[in-house]
């Protein structure tokens, strides 16, 4: 036989479970933002859903930034090797674009969905 | 009393779950790489503190290891051992004098320098130096500097003693390069102990140190695909330890059609080419840091041979074909991504 605080006891863990279940599931991968950095300084946080293009001022001169279709990719930069510019599109949370020589830094925020904390390179 | 019950049991639902520790993490340009540095914690004024001191950590070991740095004590070292030091045997005198902390990141270098048979060498520094990575060269030096540079590399004509160093031939230098990186990580890390951090992980460029867990799961750590930008190659789940790797896409030009990146094999004094990527998960990442480095330079045959044979390592090897081995340990650890 249930007693009342076996109902009590009921009612709060499904509640705490619908809470965690419904963080996990639905609070993830919405709103995707990316971070943009040049040397320490934040210097951007923007939505993905936006398309559109951003010139910025590195270290060594201009980078140019394109947002597109919920992904965001280096378009040029003024480095000499273009290890940015070859990273191509991110759109997952956790990725990111590195240009040292410009010190920028472009990287997704929100839920991890990428399944990783950290990648080793 | 009953209700009592109820309430202990969801505090302890909550306390599970790690609910009152939040994440906090920040990134920084240093070391010439981003460092990045995520603790969960309770308090945010701890952990903002405790971010503050291991990222001074880090500032205060480049500040000393770095070569490039003027003012830290391997480019005094480097500069000293250029001078004309007595005639005859340089090593009659001339010795010069190595902070402690320095001289134990040294002797680990020669014990990594030794498991590597010298193909992990940190007196690499005149080769290292007329290659001119680090200044975005696109030039191969000439074959005969390269042939004289690489005759100076040889850790055994380093001579270190407690508090000194010195060096068999003039032109001789050091470059942590290839360890410095993991042993800023290892000091971060031990700055966030010392400050009662938990659960951490301390990430410069890639160098990983895992400190604990992650709200009671381990930390689940991707090794980059050494081809493909973006992209992993497997997952490994750490708690508690480093995992450091070297890939030929870091740092590269190409002349001639040809591609040149950052990591030189001492004995050719070009680039090593036998393999893409190597990675390797050990208890500090000062260790694994030098040692992918030479298991790269080694290549995968004999590279996984000594992986296999050091207890407490593990490692991954992509060859130069771009076929993956992993070390028996891990095997069953790692995780596969097929991605796009």
């Amino acid at each position: 036989m249930l007693t009342r605080n076996d109902r009590i006891l009921i009612f709060g863990l499904v509640t705490v479970a619908s809470i965690f279940f419904v963080r996990r599931f639905f609070v993830s991968s919405e709103g995707s933002e990316a971070l943009i950095k040049v040397g320490n300084r934040t210097v951007q946080r923007l939505s993905l859903r936006i398309d559109r293009m951003i010139n910025l001022e590195g270290e060594k001169g201009r980078v140019v930034i394109q947002v597109k279709d919920g992904g965001v990719r280096v378009v040029e930069s003024s480095c000499l090797q273009k290890i940015c510019v070859n990273t191509g599109w991110i759109e997952r949370p956790g990725q990111n674009i590195i240009c040292l020589p410009n010190k920028v830094l472009v990287t997704i925020e929100g839920k991890e969905s990428y399944k990783v904390d950290a990648v080793s390179y | 009393m009953g209700k009592f019950r109820v309430l202990i049991f969801l505090f302890l639902v909550f306390s599970i779950c790690g609910c009152g520790e939040k994440e906090y993490s920040r990134v920084e340009f240093l070391m010439d790489t981003v460092v990045e540095i995520k603790l969960y914690h309770r308090s945010k004024a701890k952990a903002q503190e405790a971010i503050d001191s291991a990222m001074e950590e880090m500032r205060r070991v480049e500040q000393k290891m770095s070569c490039f740095l003027p003012a830290s004590e391997v480019s005094r070292i480097n500069r000293e051992a250029l001078l004309e030091r007595g005639k005859g045997s340089p090593l009659a005198e001339g010795w010069i004098p190595v902070s402690d902390e320095l001289f134990s990141l040294l002797s680990e270098a020669v014990r990594l320098s030794k498991l590597t048979k010298g193909r992990f060498d940190i007196t690499i520094y005149p080769l290292w130096r007329i290659w001119k990575f680090e200044k975005d060269s696109v030039e191969v030096p000439a074959k005969e500097e390269i042939e004289k540079k690489k005759r100076l590399i040889n850790y055994n004509n380093m001579f270190i003693e407690n508090g000194k160093i010195n060096f068999a031939k003039r032109g001789m230098g050091i470059d942590l390069g290839g360890i410095a990186k993991g042993y800023a990580v290892d000091a971060a890390i031990r700055v966030l102990k010392e400050k009662n951090v938990e659960s951490a992980m301390v990430n410069a460029g890639g160098d990983i140190y895992v400190l604990g867990r992650k709200q009671g799961k381990p930390w689940r750590i991707g090794i980059r695909h050494p081809r493909r930008a973006g992209e992993i190659l497997g997952i490994v789940d750490m708690e508690d330890g480093a995992i450091v790797t070297s890939g030929d896409y870091e740092r590269f030009f190409f002349s001639e059609g040809k591609r040149y990146h950052h990591i030189l094999d001492p004995k050719t004094g070009y680039p090593a080419n036998e393999c893409q990527s190597v990675t390797i998960v050990a208890k500090k990442a000062t260790f694994a840091d030098g040692l992918a480095t030479g298991v790269f330079v080694l290549g995968p045959g004999e590279g996984m041979g000594l992986i296999e044979s050091l207890g407490e390592v593990e490692g991954v090897i992509v060859n130069k074909e771009g076929e993956v081995s992993v070390s028996s340990g891990l095997v069953s650890k790692i995780e596969y991504v097929n991605e796009k």
